[in-house]
């Protein structure tokens, strides 16, 4: 097929209709007509929780009063999979607050806060009697908000029990967090689909704001190291401290043949305290390059100034041009696999295609991402993928299940996260601090 | 514009806003929430506009700054790639839609535009805020990068 076939064919593809699209301009509608009914009763409550913030930061009778509060006890007990979220709990570093939103289908409630000046984490609930799954999706629509300054995660499932804390982070990778931001929550809901909800089922705002005490917090320690990942030159450039995570900044030598997708490490400090990534978002790209330059981990803030290892145990990388990956969902076979993933099955899973990898484990992990969360299709056109599933194996192996929604070809591309990678006999220690 | 005659036009436009939100982010589910973004935002500032004949190229302009926006936002966790205008051979290698994706932004704007959205070159200057002669530039460095022969005032 030449280039003005394939046009054709492009200009045929865009003109089938798109369900999804019904509504758009009714929605629009709602939502400014919600934006008007919440302005006036939001601005209220924004300051009465400003009031009860700032008794909780600077009464230190208000805040030992708040510790035996049965809710703060509850919130405790759903950060233990995070160091740094433990210790602000502990260090009554937590915001509460009480937002509320809800229609015919769905409640939604904010209750805790933690922030600093890099990350708002954002504590919810969802409930309802309508749907058993639901997934809530955030954005900050502020007017002033920078699009590119944050990104949004979350750490929860769709099929938390009804009403179960949930948390979602907001990252400020190049800016600071402002003193408030309005947002939106966009919430899907489905019944009894292990896939992600896909219904729309509700968008609320919400206007949260910060003690600027906490927004103000963090600290630079300035590294400049260049080490040696395999051949490849990298340089640790600084470590940002904040109260809910750590952000360790590299930069790439331009000669480098690789993109570095993937880094094992961890910090410890002089007690011999281990600090690992702690879930969420754990890389992010810099700018202008596939490369992850931008590593996330538990946090010491709490612990005081003591001296800081860094210590990197392996390495991913992707060889730059090589990192596509093709399946024949027909024949159940693959080209251009790299060594040490195999395919293991193409299979029918209630009715749709899912494609499953095998691989060997790096250091501790029992498992690691293997391509990107998305199909690619002969045009080259991404089809985001909502659900991959692991299994993993006591031979150090693990499985990977890509479920492909939704997909109507016989043959799809992924998008490798590494095609290479590299590990030290023994770890390659950094001095932070 | 007032809010009812800003409906009827949005509806009228939502099919070619979405195609061009599609080719601009090459992701289904990134383009509805461009789409959905860029429609509240021209109805909250629909007042402003004084010229009803300019809808078409108003709140495609909206649309151009979610997408960049959606964009950025997404660049940090699954980063791709624009290829230099000097990679002839590898936009040779790659399908039409992803290789239009890949281009440089100044040359994605101008193609999607004017071949998948319909503006004329003029329309397509002026909703970039570019002289004409720079978008026609644009437009041929594009079309040779994709191998596409169309003509300078074709539409889609």
């Amino acid at each position: 097929m030449n280039r003005m076939e394939e046009f054709a064919l492009l200009q045929q593809e865009l003109e089938q209709p798109v369900p999804e699209l019904e509504g758009t301009v009714q929605r629009a509608l709602r939502k400014r007509r919600r934006k008007r009914m919440i302005a006036g009763p939001l601005t209220s409550i924004a300051a009465a929780f400003a009031v009860f913030v700032a008794l909780v930061n600077f009464s230190a009778p208000v805040a030992m009063a708040l510790a035996k509060v049965p809710v703060l006890k509850e919130l405790a007990e759903f950060v233990q999979f995070s160091h740094s979220f433990t210790q602000a709990v502990e260090n009554e570093y937590a915001q509460i607050v009480d937002l509320e939103q809800s229609n015919d289908a769905v409640r939604a409630k904010i209750e805790y806060l933690i922030v600093d000046q890099k990350q708002v984490n954002v504590f919810y609930r969802l409930y309802s009697s309508k749907y058993t799954e639901m997934h809530a999706r955030f954005k900050i629509i502020s007017e002033d908000a920078d699009p590119a300054g944050y990104f949004s995660t979350s750490q929860s499932s769709a099929n938390e029990q009804d009403g179960a804390l949930r948390v979602t982070t907001f990252v400020f990778q190049d800016t600071a967090v402002p003193d408030k931001m309005h947002i939106e929550m966009k919430v899907h809901g489905s019944n009894g689909d292990r896939f992600e909800p896909k219904e729309r089922i509700a968008t609320f705002e919400f206007l949260l704001e910060f003690d600027p005490n906490h927004t103000a917090q963090g600290r630079v320690v300035e590294v400049n190291q260049t080490i040696d990942l395999g051949g490849q030159k990298f340089t640790v450039a600084d470590v940002e401290i904040y109260p809910s995570r750590t952000m360790i900044r590299l930069e790439e030598d331009p000669s480098n043949t690789v993109w570095l997708r993937g880094l094992d490490f961890y910090l410890q400090d002089r007690d011999g305290t281990v600090y690992k990534h702690a879930g969420g978002v754990s890389a992010s790209s810099g700018d202008g390059t596939p490369s992850m330059l931008i590593h996330w981990v538990e946090s010491d803030w709490f612990r005081g100034d003591k001296r800081l290892d860094l210590y990197i145990t392996g390495a991913r990388f992707v060889i730059k041009g090589a990192e596509k990956v093709r399946i024949d969902l027909e024949t159940g076979t693959a080209d251009g696999l790299p060594e040490g993933i195999t395919l293991e099955s193409v299979r029918d899973w209630d009715g749709k295609p899912a494609v499953t990898f095998r691989a060997a484990a790096v250091g501790d992990e029992k498992y690691h991402q293997l391509f990107e969360l998305a199909a690619y299709d002969k045009d080259g056109f991404r089809h985001d993928l909502s659900t991959k599933s692991f299994g993993w194996d006591e031979d150090g192996t693990f499985t990977e299940m890509y479920h492909l929604d939704d997909y109507p070809y016989t043959e799809v591309w992924f998008k490798l996260d590494y095609t290479d990678g590299w590990q030290p006999e023994k770890p390659l220690k950094i001095r932070i601090k | 514009v007032n809010s009812q005659e800003y409906a009827v036009q949005a509806e009228a436009m939502r099919t070619r806003l979405y195609k061009t939100a599609l080719l601009y982010l090459n992701s289904s589910s990134m383009a509805l929430d461009a789409v959905d973004e860029a429609v509240y935002k021209g109805l909250c500032s629909c007042k402003k506009l004084r010229q009803p004949e300019h809808f078409g190229t108003w709140i495609t302009r909206i649309l151009i700054n979610e997408c960049h926006n959606e964009l950025r936002r997404h660049k940090r966790l699954c980063p791709m790639e624009a290829l230099p205008e000097t990679a002839a051979e590898q936009f040779d290698a790659l399908p039409l839609r992803e290789a239009i994706a890949r281009l440089p932004r100044e040359l994605k704007e101008v193609v999607i535009l004017r071949y998948f959205s319909g503006f004329t070159l003029t329309e397509t200057a002026q909703l970039l805020q570019i002289p004409q002669g720079t978008a026609a530039t644009r437009q041929r460095r594009a079309l040779q990068l994709l191998r596409m022969e169309l003509g300078e005032e074709e539409r889609s």
